[in-house]
């Protein structure tokens, strides 16, 4: 009846597999994917409702896998046919008596000797089990249990690393949730009937941390380089923010005072226990919320060792033990990385060769490449400018090469600087001390050239190739702006339009740099036509692009308060003297911010008559404007308009080869390179900030940057990423609502705890693909609504923030474009949280976009408001509002077509009708309460107008009901109610298909529930009209399966491509289920 | 969030510090006890994970100095003013139920209330506070020392002479995020709680615990329905509906026949109860249809108790409980003209990552080598 498809749910387990593979658990599945092509390879559901919580693969035989999650446990295999395809193949399902902590399977010199496999319990209990004893098939009689060998204690620990010391003896750590660390050791001896004996001492039990200890890693083999006394490390982690390392060379001790049954417990009461803790070498800390694992991660190149960390914030940091003095350490942090969204880490494997792998909650997996780390930047002024370094400085620059720069000095020299290789950067002199470029001067480059101006005189260009540096114009004025682009856009030919703003000047010239057949034979471009644009009084040129449609040139120009002038530049030149006026000016497209760059994007569509003008701003947001030439106008939609997740300055856009786009800028400190199609930062650099000279060159695994701090140049280099994403993830935090646009694009939205909505595509191909993250709100999400198709999505959230999203379905580059059109005039007035609402096209013209919608809000302050918004002009006004009694409103829902009457639920269990009383029009009062569940509300849903005028209203509950409630059009409501459907509140309900016959008055509705219980239900409604109220509705369960999206907070239902039906349940991940 | 934005947010944190409780979770406990009648004729009572100390202070209240703690003690204006309309006859129906009047009590003879938890709890008049960890073995003598000063820690007995009437656990681990790892722990304290319950519990008596109503919830539903005859599941208005807190509300210790507590083999995921042949009748429903007082008809789909890998689930029954008209949890409300905001009655337990805060301030808001830790 259920089937899944796909799920984007929390990495809970990883772990390396052979040189490519990786197997992660996710959910209930275990996957395998090739680590290179980011190939899902197989993917095998182990346990039925359990997440895979643990996996450990057989280092001799790479295919055998063991896989555990609570108490189960089960081998599987990777088998690889000749088709060279995978599979996975599954054992028998086993269980213990507990919740795993941790396994270990025995290494063994010999590959036939049998393998054992050690596991810890969160109780400290050790069971031991033969991998052959695992390798058994599906029996029918059901699990059998392996039970401990070692039988534990009562207290609860958080984490436990086991670890073989020898084929016949483990070494255990554990960490309570008081802080507590236990270091223990079993001896097993193999009784060749399946069972083992073991002897056990404990070695150290100590008070580690002042929290709970959530991570513990034992060495018996690594040691700091510069101390071979010490031979077996431990590193523990904690709530207390902490990372410790710890000596326990010292396998000998044994603690005598094994736990008495008269210790006092509890907090602050360990001082008898410190005498049996080993030696503490270092601590440090560097996370700032609770820390969850901790690794050895091998040797830095100085031979230092190093250890890594994963916390609660979704950061990875790495740290080296140095040696500070004999037998003295320092925990130095030495990386720190963010490859997750939002919070934790909860998996992590590494592998041998130094290789780190992340899960996240985002469900993200992230391959960190400890190659790609970069090295400190290196600074360019003193080996380049060498005895008169004093005497002078670098200027002005910009790339002229994948890794060279045009550079011009304080004193007006012009230089250009090869910085391919990180140690030794050329230095090239072009031209020696120029006056007019001495003191100041600008720099614009595009690949082989870059052109010069200073104080007025000449404005120089430099061709690469030729190596020449002439003149190609003067200017009798200051230069205030240096602008240029090709104006051939095949960028075959050498033709430039170099834009030259002047100060103080009130227009500014273009020049037609075209090459110059009789002067030269290397056809380096000279000028041969010039106009004049008239700038609009306080423009201040900032970006410039030259852009072609339908066969027409213009420039376009950015200014320094947000404006974009668009100018036509075919028709010949005026006369000389009056400058040509813009064809039209957009205001405020990056509020009053500067524009810091433009493209323009052809997108090869072949009519060409539409092309779309990119724009970013230092006010955070990248901005697209779709331009059409219709009926010799120029028409802009402003398509696209969204805050980048760095910033505000953000400071160019280019665009890569394989059409995707980059973007960089600045956050605090940092410079940041951004990847828009990938949604993630490709390359992170501290320079001081954003106010300073800077050039960046990007190329396929980050790129070169330079900048000026402090008068000095700097560059960093980095080849390789710094982590890949084998899957891309979701949110950071529990997802709160969902909606699904009902056209054919099906676009997903969905709003979460993090404050972000994503729009999402689902196809069989490429699963879930988020393609935006719109980042308005401050709050987390509380609802979601598309409207008019995919053309508007609502959201609402806390602080009474709601905004109005316009929506446009393949923009080219980016595919969906949005832009926040408006927002609420009280968004974020009040503490108030708006629960739910609902809008409706208030006027709908037939083939035109309604441009007024009636929305109705419920507030979490029982009150409820009626508001109408107007696209033409983005006015709001309130219509009428309400109060209900003292309980918050969850849902709201019109019952016809217009809000009157309108419906909704609460925390307090009833569903209640409303009208606008007609003799008072801006109030709205409730007419009937009735209740249907005990407690909230948590869903609602309801079936289209029947025949006899009636609306069945599907409720869920935190009461663990379903309620089916019938509303007559007189009013009157009578329900039925199913009141143990779940385990647990019932957040998510959807119809997945209906029969209805409103005339012979019988239908049939199929309903799926879903719940906090992670069960998703399917339940067959039978409606006789004819009978009275409810008397004619019969429920009947018949579907049920577990899902690993934990905390559901809703579901929609969509269309499957091969046009079956699903639902998709969103919580903390994303699950999307067939119906049968 | 603000002191007096989480005033606003959160009625049942404003009336907490108005009224004096250590904790908002002193209403929760009220709820119960009006729907449940909780400390009728109960003297001996053991409150588990009791820190702060509301639970213990709603025990004092009522038991040790007779007081009424009922609805009429601390609602406030606002419900007086729907009272009002009440008796104007504008309200509805279930609005009528439990206004009357309390009865009244006086203080009882012979009471004894322990409290046990982790954290230091500053002393109550009257009641015996531990410091211990109810998952810990030695933790069982401890109690009942506390409550029996007769009897013999040494002694191999761990059964109470003189049992007691309730047994509270309010207990809940420090969650994680990991769903599935803080269900599990929460089941650990729950079935450390009932563990401890089963030693001095007398037949009869009753059982509250919190309890996280997530994934698996009913196979721990299924297990307590083997020692007591009623299992309730129920949610006090003053718990938020957003979170996975629910209560437990056990009546009627039925101790299984051949049933000894033991410290060896304490009840866990690792000990099972086992179930006989007539309890898995009992947690069986049939299809039917009622119709209930209200007209509303409930329709019971019939199920048998789901075994599945050898575990039985069975759904307790969900009851709300708090009246309609006491505040909801999750609504917004005005705050009383001139309203001042109080400070809570105790400071909140320093963090276990006190130190790094103080650490990261002296760092000016940066730990370590400060550019690597923040910003990226
Ligand atoms: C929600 S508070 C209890 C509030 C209390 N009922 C009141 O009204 O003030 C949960 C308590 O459980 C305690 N706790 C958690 N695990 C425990 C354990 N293993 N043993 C004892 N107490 C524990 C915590 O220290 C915390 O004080």
């Amino acid at each position: 009846m259920l089937e899944h498809v796909e799920q984007l749910v929390p990495v809970t387990a990883l772990a390396f597999c052979s040189d490519d593979v990786i197997i992660s658990g996710e959910g209930q599945y275990v996957r395998a994917y090739d680590a290179r092509t980011r190939e899902l390879l197989a993917s095998i559901t182990v346990f039925d409702n359990t997440a895979v919580h643990g996996l450990i693969v057989d280092e001799h035989q790479g295919s055998t896998i063991v896989a555990w999650g609570g108490s189960l446990i089960r081998e599987i295999s990777l088998i690889q046919d000749e088709g060279a395809s995978h599979a996975f193949k599954a054992f028998a399902l086993r269980t213990t008596t507990d919740w795993i902590l941790d396994g270990a399977l025995s290494s063994s010199s010999d590959e036939t000797s049998v393998r054992t496999l050690a596991m810890v319990t969160a109780h400290n209990a050790l069971v031991v089990v033969s991998l052959e004893d695992l390798s058994h098939l599906e029996d029918a009689k059901g699990p059998s249990k392996i039970l401990p060998i070692v039988p534990g204690s009562n207290c609860i620990l958080y984490t436990a690393h086991i670890h073989w010391l020898s084929s016949s003896q483990c070494l255990v750590a554990s960490g309570t949730a008081f802080g507590d660390v236990i270091v223990w050791s079993t001896v097993l001896s193999d009784k060749h009937d399946g069972t083992f004996a073991a002897t056990t001492q404990i070695h150290y039990t100590f008070s580690a941390h002042e929290g709970s200890v959530f991570g513990v890693q034992l060495s018996s083999t690594i040691a700091p380089q510069s101390n071979p006394e010490v031979r077996g490390l431990l590193a523990t982690c904690s709530d207390d923010r902490t990372v410790r390392i710890w000596d326990i060379s010292d396998l000998a001790a044994e603690d005598p005072t094994l736990l008495g049954p008269q210790r006092e417990t509890g907090f602050g009461s360990k001082a008898t226990m410190e005498e049996h803790a080993p030696r503490c070498l270092a601590k440090a800390m560097g996370h700032i919320s609770r820390i969850w694992h901790v690794r050895f991660t091998g040797f830095d190149p100085a031979d230092r060792l190093q250890i890594t960390s994963f916390g609660e914030d979704a950061s990875t940091i790495t740290w080296i033990l140095k040696s500070s003095g004999s037998a003295v350490y320092d925990l130095e942090q030495t990386n720190v990385q963010r490859a997750h969204a939002g919070k934790h880490i909860w998996s992590v494997a590494t592998a041998e060769d130094g290789r780190i792998a992340t899960g996240g909650a985002d469900g993200a997996i992230a391959i960190y490449n400890s190659a790609a780390i970069m090295a400190p930047p290196t600074e360019l002024s003193e080996p380049l400018l060498g005895s008169w370094k004093s005497a002078d400085k670098f200027k002005a620059y910009g790339f002229i090469s994948e890794s060279t720069i045009a550079c011009t000095t304080e004193q007006g020299k012009v230089v250009a600087i090869d910085l391919q290789h990180d140690d030794s950067s050329r230095i090239n002199e072009l031209s020696s001390c120029m006056p007019n470029l001495r003191g100041y001067s600008l720099v614009t480059t595009l690949p082989g050239y870059a052109w010069l101006a200073g104080a007025s005189g000449g404005i120089y260009m430099y061709a690469h190739e030729h190596e020449r540096l002439f003149q190609v114009c003067t200017s009798t004025q200051k230069t205030a702006g240096l602008f240029v682009d090709y104006l051939d856009f095949s960028k075959a030919r050498n033709e430039f339009g170099l834009l030259v703003t002047s100060v103080g000047s009130t227009t500014t010239r273009l020049l037609k740099l075209v090459p110059h057949m009789q002067s030269s034979i290397n056809l380096v471009p000279t000028a041969q036509l010039e106009r004049s644009l008239k700038l609009d009084p306080g423009f201040v040129v900032t970006s410039y692009t030259l852009t072609r449609l339908g066969g027409r040139n213009s420039a376009v120009l950015g200014s320094r308060d947000g404006r974009i002038a668009i100018y036509g530049i075919d028709t010949a030149s005026e006369m000389a003297g009056t400058a040509q006026t813009s064809l039209l000016v957009l205001l405020d497209v990056h509020a009053k911010e500067a524009v810091t760059s433009l493209l323009w994007d052809s997108a090869g569509l072949t009519r060409d008559l539409t092309g779309f003008l990119h724009s970013t701003g230092r006010d955070g947001k990248h901005a697209i404007h779709r331009i059409t030439l219709a009926e010799d106008t120029l028409q802009t939609d402003l398509v696209h308009q969204l805050s980048l997740p760095f910033g505000p300055n953000i400071e160019h856009i280019s665009l890569r080869k394989d059409k995707t786009f980059m973007i960089w800028g600045f956050r605090s400190k940092h410079f940041v390179a951004y990847d828009v199609h990938a949604q993630r930062e490709v390359m992170v650099v501290e320079c001081g900030g954003a106010h300073r000279n800077f050039a960046f060159q990007p190329s396929e695994g980050g790129g070169i940057f330079v900048w000026t701090k402090a008068s000095n140049l700097y560059r960093q280099s980095q080849n390789q990423a710094l982590f890949g994403l084998l899957r891309s993830g979701g949110h950071g935090r529990e997802i709160k609502s969902v909606a699904i646009s009902s056209t054919p694009s099906q676009i997903i939205a969905t709003g979460a705890e993090d404050t972000n909505i994503k729009l999402w595509q689902y196809n069989d191909y490429t699963g879930l693909r988020c393609s935006q993250t719109l980042r308005k709100h401050n709050t987390g999400i509380q609802h979601l609504q598309w409207a008019c198709g995919d053309h508007y999505l609502f959201s609402s959230g806390g602080f009474e923030e709601f905004f109005v999203w316009r929506i446009t379905a393949d923009v080219a580059g980016i595919g969906i474009g949005v832009v926040c059109e408006s927002s609420h005039p009280r968004s974020g007035t009040s503490d108030l949280r708006i629960m739910s609402f609902d809008v409706q096209h208030a006027t709908v013209v037939e083939g035109r976009e309604p441009e007024t919608f009636a929305i109705s809000m419920v507030y979490s302050d029982s009150t409820l408001q009626l508001w109408r918004y107007m696209t033409t002009d983005r006015s709001w006004k309130l219509c009428a509002s309400g109060d209900y009694l003292t309980a918050c409103l969850t849902q709201a829902t019109s019952l016809g077509k217009t809000s009157n009457p309108f419906l909704t639920a609460s925390m307090d269990g009833h569903i209640t009708l409303w009208s606008q009383a007609e003799h008072d029009g801006d109030t709205v009062a409730w007419t009937q309460r009735h209740r249907v569940h005990q407690n909230a509300i948590l869903s609602l849903m309801k079936t289209p107008t029947l025949a006899d005028g009636s609306v069945l209203v599907l409720t869920g509950g935190d009461d663990n009901a379903l309620g089916i409630s019938r509303v007559t059009p007189s009013g009157r409501v009578r329900t039925l109610l199913v009141p143990r459907a779940h385990a647990a509140a019932v957040t998510g309900l959807g119809f997945v298909g209906t029969d209805a016959e409103g005339v012979s008055g019988s239908g049939k509705w199929r309903v799926v529930s879903a719940s906090v219980d992670q069960r998703v239900k399917v339940w067959d409604v039978d409606v006789d009209w004819q009978r009275e109220g409810v008397e004619g509705v019969d429920v009947r369960l018949v579907g049920d399966v577990h899902t690993a999206v934990a905390d559901v907070s809703g579901l929609e239902t969509m269309g499957l491509r091969d046009g079956g039906l699903g639902v998709l349940v969103v919580g903390v991940g994303m699950d999307v289920l067939r119906v049968g | 969030m603000g002191k007096s934005s989480k005033d606003k947010r959160d009625a049942y944190y404003r009336l907490a510090k108005e009224q004096g409780w250590r904790a908002r979770s002193a209403f929760k406990l009220l709820q119960l006890d009006e729907e449940f009648n909780l400390f009728g004729d109960v003297t001996r009572v053991v409150d588990l994970c009791a820190a702060p100390g509301s639970w213990s202070q709603v025990l004092s209240r009522i038991l040790i100095q007779g007081q009424t703690v009922g609805r009429a003690a601390w609602e406030d204006k606002r419900y007086q003013e729907l009272r009002r309309l009440r008796e104007a006859g504008s309200l509805p129906e279930e609005y009528r139920s439990g206004l009357c009047a309390p009865p009244s009590s006086k203080p009882r003879k012979d009471v004894k209330i322990v409290a046990i938890d982790l954290q230091p709890m500053s002393p109550l008049e009257g009641i015996t506070c531990l410091k211990a960890d109810i998952t810990h073995p030695s933790t069982i003598p401890l109690l009942l020392k506390a409550l029996d000063p007769s009897y013999d820690p040494m002694s191999t007995s761990i059964e109470a002479s003189h049992p007691v009437d309730l047994v509270l656990s309010d207990g809940a681990p420090d969650v994680t995020g990991l769903h599935d790892l803080d269900i599990y722990v929460q089941s650990q304290l729950l079935w450390a709680a009932l563990n401890l319950a089963l030693c001095v519990l007398k037949p009869g008596g009753k059982f509250v615990a919190k309890i996280f109503r997530g994934k698996d919830v009913d196979l721990l539903y299924a297990q307590l329905k083997v020692v007591f005859e009623g299992v309730t599941v129920s949610k006090p208005r003053s718990s938020r509906a957003s979170s996975v807190e629910a209560f437990i509300v056990c009546t009627d210790f039925r101790p299984p026949r051949c049933f000894r507590a033991s410290l060896d083999s304490p009840l866990g995921a690792r000990n099972t109860l086992q179930q006989n042949g007539d309890k898995d009748l009992a947690l069986s429903t049939e299809r039917s249809r009622i119709t209930r007082d209200d007209g509303i008809i409930e329709l019971i789909v019939g199920s048998e108790p789901q075994h599945t890998d050898g575990d039985i689930r069975w759904i307790a029954p969900f009851l709300a409980c708090g009246d309609l008209s006491s505040f909801d949890a999750d609504a917004s409300h005005k705050l009383p003209e001139g309203h001042v905001s109080l400070d809570p009655v105790q400071p909140p337990t320093a963090p276990p990552y006190k130190t790094a805060l103080e650490e990261r301030k002296k760092m000016g808001g940066a730990y370590g080598k400060t550019k690597l830790g923040t910003g990226i």
